[in-house]
């Protein structure tokens, strides 16, 4: 099937998450990526979660984040930039391509000579979306940065956290995964621009200001002289009950929100309501903490020994908007996003150590030209002879003196490598303070896959 | 405000965060957006708090200001019949629709997809949904609570042994909003090209999935469920901290950085076991050096020496920050009623320049007469007879 963005083709120079991402988006719609990497210090996205927690010897090309995340991308040519027939071949690439993401920091790409303006006169109509922490330009741009460090400047931080009490940040770094959309929406604005007018452009996405803008109302409040409270927990929408209490037996939790007259009076339907004697709209006379308390001791009555997913049955059978506090183990075994055909079953390279498995698929349903599953991830330069030979049409002779140069390869230099972090059952038993922890184990985590994706799941059906 | 996306025409039905925050994305693209907002009360995003003085006494919502601005509102009630005849003229001019009515809403009207698409063959018709068109949750109801709880979002937020929390504002569903918007701008260049519009079909629980993609491969690769309670801030001497080492930077340089000096001397406090077995005593190490200082002066120290951080700040410390100034981040806004204020900008900068100027928040239907009447060719007769009938 024909997709959206068929004959796009992306150089993705981009690193870990928000910055690469984004072509991952668009070749899911068509769009052929190129990606390049450093071959002698590949990406830091290829250093976690290996297959039964164990770094094998090719570690680099077997990092399951990787593998969910350039699925469907076509091309990977190893590079070395510093090596000046490699800065060659780089911006050879970049003259064949429609649209370059990079995700380097502020002022790496320039000292090697492939900033944006001399990428530019490889390409004079090139595209160029460039993201970082705080962007280029400002006294913080060259400062290094994750995710979790924009999010924390941006002002979430200062809001996220129980009512109350003092902000604390979650697992996600807020500004990485948000930003992403907004990029892919502004690589194909700008293409929309460059067909309609002739004209590239250079975009610089600064994912601090994209986590200001995921807060942009409270931003617009303060700016106004409104007063915006600290964390307020999961009453942050001022609903007069709003919160989790437990279910299945104190073994998962169910999210309740009552957000309108409709769920609070379906709410009443199902919770012994008369004997804590509160009769009255809550919109017109409030409820106090007392009575937000008693409701809440009445709905954790209620929850506890349920089954969380008839709970919320219940629940939204009498308009309350509920849910189960899901995990991952949770949305892969959905039947909902089962109907929905959101897993994707990927086969991969046995170089990659992963067999069968199921990666998200995609973020959104178009339908006349839908996402389709095109490619695995690709491996470290696995298409470097390709490109070579093919797109930038080199002869088997010039191959070869890239690949003796040093210009293009395959294999990291070990002394670069991060050390491989320690297996989960290690992690496990971490002290609180450390990074990646796992609450558990379910022993039984392949058999629940096999049961859900079928017994092909996990095997070795390559391609 | 960019040219970007300059001459693309969007019908927002959108109501609330989610379908309003994609179409702000084309808003500060160029795009012309057009907002229909019901007679009456509006957008409920009107009435959402805090609400704000605009400047003549009356509120607006900060949320609605925040989502809206530049937008064109007209009011409009679709179920009358000559409001009914109006929209499937909008429909008519639009390249993009957005609505995040609830499944089926839209089609009990007479605007269903497939009708639409016979309206304009070439339009993309984007709805927003808790948890998109089809699958047997696709009629549930949804808040951003319970979305977050939905998507797994909440499983990584809070204390271990407390409920899980949600993350703050509508940041969720602007998340959702964003995904929207790259979709329908891909879809919108293939009906460009081809001459064929068609639907987006976007769900708030797969949007937050999709991206939030991480704990699919560790649950696979080892049954591993993530745990609450990530305690990466570090208490600085007037508030939290985040720094981390990052193979770049040599260990030393990292311990100087953090004047943390036994992270030299003890080799059992050094990689790898500092990632792993010993991480615990290294935090502990950091939390006790950080308090010795302040975040602005740990901050700078590690820019100095290359090391990462973030300073968790506030929203008047954001408002003040000397990065986003020199960045030209902030715009000025204009309420309905002529307060202005200073306000973040789109998270993104074009080597072009920025043209600088005031955003307007519309008031309600204020362009019902350059829309009605100058855009779709309305006589004013017409416009008095809508409005009599409610329809406008």
């Amino acid at each position: 099937m024909p997709g959206a963005l068929d004959g796009v083709r992306v150089l993705d120079n981009g690193i870990v998450q928000a910055g690469t991402f984004p072509a991952r988006l668009l070749a899911d719609f068509g769009a052929e990526i190129i990606r390049v990497e450093h071959y002698r210090r590949p990406d830091l996205g290829r250093n976690f979660c290996f297959p039964d927690g164990v770094a094998g010897d090719a570690y680099w090309e077997q990092s399951g984040i990787y593998l969910e995340q350039h699925r469907n991308k076509a091309y990977c040519v190893g590079l070395d930039v510093g090596n000046p027939q490699g800065r060659e071949l780089f911006l050879r690439l970049v003259a064949s391509c429609d649209i370059v993401l990079d995700s380097h920091p502020p002022g790496l790409m320039e000292d090697l000579g492939l900033g944006y303006d001399d990428l530019r006169a490889a390409r004079e109509d090139l595209v160029y979306v460039s993201t970082s922490g705080y962007g280029y330009g400002g006294p913080y741009s060259e400062i290094r940065s994750y995710g979790m460090m924009s999010e924390v400047m941006s002002g979430i931080t200062s809001l996220n956290g129980y009512a109350g009490e003092e902000p604390q940040r979650g697992t996600i770094p807020l500004t990485d995964h948000p930003a992403t959309y907004h990029i892919a929406f502004l690589m194909v604005a700008a293409l929309e621009r460059r067909d309609r007018t002739g004209k590239g452009a250079w975009i610089d996405v600064s994912q601090y200001e994209v986590g200001v803008n995921l807060i942009g109302d409270a931003h617009v409040a303060r700016a106004f002289g409104a007063s915006v409270p600290g964390p307020r927990g999961n009453g942050d929408d001022g609903h007069p009950i709003a919160g989790c209490v437990p279910c299945d037996d104190g073994s998962r939790w169910l999210a309740v929100d009552v957000c309108d007259r409709a769920a609070w009076d379906g709410l009443r339907e199902l919770v012994e309501f008369e004997a804590l004697d509160i009769d009255r709209d809550p919109w017109a006379q409030p409820l106090s903490a007392a009575e937000q308390e008693r409701i809440r001791e009445a709905l954790e009555a209620w929850a506890r020994s349920r089954d969380g997913d008839e709970a919320v049955s219940e629940l939204q059978a009498r308009s309350v908007p509920a849910a189960v506090a899901a995990n991952a183990r949770d949305l892969l075994l959905d039947p909902h996003l089962e109907a929905r055909g959101f897993f994707w079953l990927v086969d991969h390279a046995p170089e990659q150590g992963a067999g069968r498995r199921a990666w998200p698929g995609a973020s959104a349903g178009l339908s006349r030209t839908p996402a389709e599953l095109r490619a695995r991830a690709p491996m470290l330069g696995e298409h470097n002879h390709l490109i070579a030979t093919g797109l930038l049409g080199c002869s088997e002779e010039e191959y070869e003196e890239y690949v003796a140069s040093g210009a293009m390869g395959v294999t990291p230099d070990a002394a670069e490598m991060r050390p491989p972090p320690a297996d989960l059952e290690e992690r496990l038993h971490l002290p609180p303070a450390a990074q990646l922890r796992i609450a558990e184990f379910d022993p039984h985590y392949t058999e629940r896959m096999v049961e859900r994706f079928g017994d092909t799941y996990g095997s070795d059906a390559t391609v | 405000m960019n040219d970007l996306l300059e001459g693309l025409r969007i019908l927002d039905l959108g109501r609330y965060t989610a379908g309003p925050y994609c179409a702000k994305l084309f808003v500060d693209a160029g795009a012309d957006v057009i907002h229909v907002e019901r007679p009456g009360a509006g957008d409920p995003a009107r009435a959402l708090p805090p609400l704000l003085d605009d400047g003549s006494g009356e509120a607006v919502s900060a949320v609605y200001a925040f989502l809206n601005a530049d937008k064109r509102s007209v009011t409009l009630d679709f179920t009358t019949p000559t409001g009914a005849e109006w929209l499937r003229e909008l429909v008519r001019w639009a390249d993009i629709v957005v609505e995040n009515f609830a499944p089926g809403t839209l089609e009990r009207h007479g605007f269903g997809v497939d009708e639409m698409l016979g309206v304009n063959p070439t339009v993309v018709w984007v709805s927003i949904t808790n948890f998109g068109g089809s699958g047997p949750s696709r009629d549930l109801r949804g808040t951003s609570l319970t979305l977050q709880a939905a998507a797994a979002l909440m499983d990584g937020n809070g204390d271990e042994d407390r409920e899980p929390l949600r993350y703050p504002r509508h940041l969720s569903e602007y998340w959702a909003g964003s995904n929207a918007a790259h979709a329908a701008l891909i879809a919108r260049r293939h009906a460009r090209l081809s001459g064929e519009g068609q639907h987006v079909d976007v769900s708030i629980q797969e949007s937050l999935v999709a991206s939030y993609f991480m704990h699919f491969a560790d649950y696979q690769y080892q049954g591993a469920l993530q745990a609450r309670g990530w305690l990466d801030l570090k208490p600085a001497s007037d508030g939290p901290i985040i720094v981390n080492w990052h193979t770049a930077v040599p260990w030393d340089v990292f311990a100087i950085a953090l004047e943390a000096e036994e992270l030299i001397l003890d080799p059992e406090l050094q990689p790898p076991l500092s990632m792993t077995a010993n991480a615990g005593r290294v935090a502990d190490v950091i939390s006790r050096s950080m308090r010795a200082r302040t975040r602005r002066e740990w901050f700078a120290r590690a820019k100095e020496h290359r090391v990462p951080a973030g300073m968790v700040q506030t929203l008047d410390e954001v408002a003040a920050c000397e990065h986003l100034e020199a960045r030209a981040h902030f715009g000025s806004l204009r309420l309905p009623g002529g307060a202005e204020g200073r306000v973040p900008g789109p998270p993104y900068a074009l080597n072009e320049g920025a043209t600088e100027r005031t955003q307007a928040v519309p008031g309600l239907g204020e362009h019902n007469v350059v829309v009605f009447g100058e855009l779709l060719g309305h006589s004013d007769g017409e416009l008095q007879a809508a409005a009599a009938a409610g329809a406008i």
